[in-house]
């Protein structure tokens, strides 16, 4: 079970719910997908917009994470959460604070600022970082349930460029390690939970999917498996081949064979 | 009285709460909560459950927030 603040799942899929082409297609995605948790964002309400999510998430029994995207400072941050934790009714929150939308990379500064005032505050903060195994370790002496490093920047597809910096913070940290953002292929979310991440969130490469419900599904039977394969214990690599048959020539006279 | 909300100027009889705002301003069935909605007055934040005593005074300025997809 994946343990977050004392709250148990049993998927290690988070997901995020922007870019479907409808809430129907959405929702079927996320049942598709078996997640538990999933994100959601807080905008000026448009009257004339009536595609309510909320409640739909709410009564098909999600626990839902707010995020704080729109916010560029930690005060903006501090003041999204608060919004957030009315508007929703959770003090889970996913802080991300990327100034520049042009990347959407994530402000360290602010992430660290934000993040000791909220847990001051109560809230239980996951958040958004680069992979940088440093802030990582602060984020969590700061009091946070988890660290959310990025794989690439958001939307991107780029897979898990970040890989060898996951492996450092997976490495060092006390609290779940859940690998965000531009994991395009479920391989390469089933690589991430390979290297042993807690769990991955992937929002673009199903939403955008040509067939989102079926990408939502492999993305589940991805997860599990890199999951199941960690516990196992994975081979060791090797430059040189190591047989996997009996090295005895049975089709020759005499010798042993080279052939493995 | 005159209050702004969300930017927009509205005219709202005296003696009208927060509540009473919303279920004018949103003009439909829908309850707020069914939305995920947060409301700030004059830039604070007020909890849900204070929405039906706030009173409401001529130029306040609330600012409507509701939960929508996201990553």
């Amino acid at each position: 079970m994946l343990t977050i603040a004392n709250t148990s799942f049993s998927s290690r899929l988070l997901t995020g719910t922007g870019k479907f082409s409808t809430p129907a297609t959405m929702l079927d995605a996320l049942a598709s997908s078996g997640t538990e948790l999933v994100t959601l964002a807080l905008r000026r309400l448009d009257r004339r917009d009536r595609d309510a999510i909320f409640e739909p998430l709410q009564a098909a029994g999600y626990r839902l994470l707010p995020n704080t995207s729109g916010a560029r400072t930690a005060e903006e941050a501090i003041q999204a959460a608060q919004l957030t934790r009315e508007a929703m009714g959770t003090p889970w929150l996913k802080l991300e604070i990327h100034p520049d939308p042009r990347y959407l990379l994530p402000d360290p500064v602010e992430t660290l600022k934000a993040a000791e005032r909220l847990v001051q505050l109560g809230f239980v903060v996951l958040p958004y970082v680069h992979a940088d195994p440093v802030l990582c370790k602060r984020l969590e002496e700061a009091g946070c349930a988890a660290v959310m490093p990025l794989a690439a920047p958001i939307g991107s597809n780029q897979g898990l460029v970040t890989a060898p910096f996951i492996d450092i913070i997976i490495e060092q940290s006390r609290v779940p390690v859940i690998v965000d953002a531009g994991l395009g292929a479920p391989s390469q979310a089933a690589d991430a939970m390979e290297r042993g991440a807690d769990a991955v969130l992937v929002n673009t490469a199903i939403a955008t999917a040509t067939h989102p419900v079926a990408m939502a599904a492999a993305f589940k039977a991805a997860v599990e498996a890199g999951f199941q394969a960690r516990q196992a214990g994975l081979a060791t690599p090797g430059l040189r081949a190591a047989a996997s048959s009996p090295l005895t020539a049975f089709l020759e006279t005499g010798g042993d064979s080279d052939v493995g | 009285m005159m209050i702004i909300c969300n930017g927009e100027g509205f005219e709202l009889p005296a003696n009208a709460t927060l509540a009473d705002a919303l279920s004018i301003y949103l003009e439909d069935s829908e309850t707020p909560a069914s939305r995920g909605l947060a409301v700030a007055c004059n830039g604070d934040v007020v909890p849900r459950s204070l929405w039906s005593q706030r009173p409401l005074t001529d130029g306040d300025r609330l600012d409507l927030f509701s939960a929508v997809a996201g990553g």
